[in-house]
């Protein structure tokens, strides 16, 4: 068992074959060797560290990515929309809590559920337009008039045909 | 305001004029009553910044010329330049309260927008990226690139240094009208991916200076950075297998480009290419044994098998009609040793490619050629005299034309193995099959595929043509008969893939033929029948047919 601490001081046991899909995790255990020591992980907070070991969890003894898994661009493009039922379940969270997990993934070097955060912030923008984006995010238009009119003529020119 | 005059018609005016400016001082508040502290002397107290007054630096003059000279104003003068007083500083005002509003919405952002307060950039390029579905077509709906880029200014930065959004374009240039407007947008467009393009040549001119070890070159670029592929001083001696197949969308200047790897030119075995002409590769063919073609034409295809006197196998998919002009073969094209032979033609016309081949040593042969006659097919196996025992063919032009395929099928006795993909088959097909087959020497009754050990049938989704009865005649004599006499039979796998609607005919198979099935299912035979339709629970006819009498024992047979 590996004993993580988070940022908010809360302690989370959790078997070691469960934390190693963390590349950072598993590196660490590796410098440290055989001990009790507790990791800490200041950047995640315990609501979040209790749904990436969810992730980790169901995903156990699942292949680990590859390193170059990612280098087809082609390929991601493809793979969009490309989550899996169980996967799209547990990511089915509130937008703070989405862009939490993918930070902390991003941190931890989970790849895979790196992979499922941005497919599914991306799945949210894909397909609408600057407005709805802006309305998703709660995102304020702050261009220029000037700017504005220059993007406008910009899009209006290659979309409207 | 002291009267110059002592007149009464000056003290009236003084007074008329007291009157107005009073007037005018309400009338401009009730007009700008929206909660303005303007009290008419320019004094705004803004409640961002708590600056007070100080708008009114530059008032315009208000001239006053009458045509009857006075010393004073005349009141719509005075008028006027009540309202401009109060204009020019609402105006400096709300141009600062802008300069105010702009500075504050990226702080909004900041702390609204997860891309902006959260993400790191190349986190927020990577959700990007994956926004992007195929490439882009332009001009075009639903440009991703662009309407990612016009949400806001962060967004904008981040969209605009994502290389990767702006790698794919797909242009329509038959439908620009504005051509300026067109090649301004190309350029910014491709501004944004201009270093990426650098990186590409540096990285290729790289490769080309290892070119003499290569051995496998496998180009997925677009066709115009296959130019760039060069060899080095050194000759190509470990080059043995060449591939270009470039991306979708972006194979589309066959032409203009070319592969020329150096000389003395690379001797190649393997060859696959797609979408480019073969004159403009430059690499020594005789040698090659393995040739995958696609999206190529009729001449192209028949220069290269002149060229390739040793190809053993060779793929041609997608094959289209030679340009106008392009001359034909003179002689026919011998292929000595070309045993396999994979020809997929999709095109809506009658494909003169056979006419000119001979193939003596062809003995595998997949063919599917959308409504193409099979006459020539058959003549180019009687005029090659070729051993085949490996023959599929698919979707031919068959409805009506049976007797062709028969003729094809008579043609190729040393068949072992056949597939029969989308193709119209009726009784008379497997009565052929039901023929003894005859070993007397001296007998001149042909057999039909004597050989035959593998039988693939994939029929079209339109109502069988056959009967089951049909099907079980031709099993029993080929199988059956031969397991009772205490022989193998030489028919050792049959599969018939169906897509048969739950109320057409073939659906249920009729009870003694799915006897006889059953018979076949328990030897040593592998035998199925399986319908892709769908709406049973099981695929596989033979248990489904079962069920279906089980369940009704008094019907009669479908």
């Amino acid at each position: 068992m590996v004993l993580l601490v988070t940022s908010d001081n809360e302690q989370f046991n959790a078997d070691k074959d469960v934390v190693e899909r963390s590349v950072l995790i598993k590196n660490m255990l590796e410098d440290v060797g055989e001990s009790d020591q507790p990791i800490p992980l200041p950047n995640v907070s315990s609501s979040v560290l209790k749904k990436v070991l969810e992730y980790c969890e169901h995903h156990r003894g699942e292949p680990l990515p590859s390193a170059d898994a990612d280098q087809s661009q082609d390929e991601t493009r493809k793979r969009t929309t490309d989550i899996s039922e169980w996967d799209q379940k547990f990511i089915t969270v509130d937008q703070e809590m989405l862009f939490e997990i993918i930070l902390a993934a991003n941190y931890l070097d989970i790849k895979s559920l790196l992979d499922v955060g941005c497919k599914t912030v991306a799945n949210m923008i894909k397909g609408k337009t600057p407005e709805e984006i802006r309305k998703l995010f709660n995102i304020v238009n702050d261009f220029t008039p000037e700017e504005e009119a220059q993007i406008k003529k910009e899009n209006e020119w290659a979309e409207d045909r | 305001m002291t009267p110059r005059t002592g007149s009464l018609k000056a003290l009236q005016n003084r007074k008329a004029l007291e009157t107005t400016l009073r007037l005018v001082k309400n009338l401009n508040f009730n007009c700008f009553g929206i909660g303005c502290s303007n009290k008419m002397t320019g004094d705004f107290t803004c409640a961002t910044c708590g600056k007070e007054g100080g708008f009114r630096d530059k008032y315009p003059t208000v001239n006053c010329a009458p045509w009857r000279k006075s010393t004073s104003l005349c009141i719509p003068c005075v008028k006027l330049k009540n309202v401009e007083d109060q204009i020019t500083p609402t105006h400096a005002f709300l141009r600062h309260l802008e300069a105010h509003r702009a500075a504050l919405k990226p702080e909004v952002n900041a702390s609204h927008d997860p891309f902006s307060s959260l993400l790191p950039t190349e986190l927020a390029s990577r959700i990007l990226t994956l926004c992007i579905g195929r490439p882009s077509q332009i001009p075009g709906p639903n440009l991703a690139p662009l309407k990612v880029a016009a949400v806001s200014r962060r967004w904008r930065a981040v969209a605009c240094s994502t290389a990767s959004l702006w790698t794919f374009i797909c242009l329509r240039p038959d439908t620009i009208t504005d051509r300026y407007s067109y090649e301004i947008f190309l350029k910014r467009w491709l501004s944004r991916i201009n270093n990426y393009v650098k990186l590409c040549e540096s990285i290729i001119e790289t490769l080309n200076e290892h070119s003499s070890r290569w051995a496998s070159l496998s180009l997925k670029v677009p066709l115009h950075l296959v130019r760039l592929f060069k060899g080095g001083p050194t000759a190509l001696h470990h080059l043995e297998k060449l591939s270009i197949c470039p991306p979708a969308h972006l194979d589309n200047n066959r032409d203009a480009n070319r592969l020329d790897l150096g000389s003395p030119l690379p001797s190649l075995k393997n060859v696959s290419v797609s979408g480019f002409r073969l004159r403009n590769i430059f690499v020594n063919w005789r040698n090659v044994t393995t040739v995958s073609i696609s999206r190529m034409q009729i001449n192209e295809c028949l220069e290269l098998l002149k060229s390739t006197q040793h190809l053993r196998e060779c793929t041609l998919e997608n094959i289209s009609e030679s340009d106008p002009g392009a001359e034909d073969p003179e002689s026919p094209i011998v292929m000595e040793h070309l045993a396999k032979m994979d020809v997929n033609i999709t095109a809506h016309f009658t494909f003169p490619f056979f006419d000119y081949l001979i193939l003596p040593s062809l003995n595998s042969l997949i063919y599917c050629g959308r409504e193409q006659p099979l006459d020539p097919l058959t003549s180019l196996i009687l005029r090659s005299s070729c051993p085949i025992r490996a023959l599929s063919v698919g979707e031919p032009q068959c409805y009506g034309h049976e007797l062709d395929l028969y003729d094809l099928l008579w043609s190729v006795p040393t068949v072992e193995e056949l597939g029969l993909h989308d193709i119209y088959l009726s009784d008379g097909f497997f009565e052929l099959l039901a023929r003894p087959i005859t070993d007397r020497e001296g007998s001149e009754e042909p057999n039909f595929l004597p050989l035959l050990a593998k039988f693939y049938v994939n029929p079209p989704s339109d109502p069988t043509g056959f009967s089951w009865t049909a099907v079980q005649r031709a099993l029993e004599e080929r199988i059956l008969s031969k397991i009772a006499e205490g022989k193998q039979p030489l028919l050792r796998q049959v599969h018939f893939e169906m897509y048969v609607e739950t109320d057409e005919d073939g659906y249920h198979i009729d009870v003694a033929a799915l006897e006889t099935f059953q018979r076949i299912v328990d030897s040593d035979v592998k035998f199925g029948i399986s319908n892709a339709y769908g709406l049973h629970e099981s695929t596989d006819v033979i248990s489904y047919s079962r069920a279906y009498h089980e369940a009704k024992p008094l019907s009669n047979d479908t």
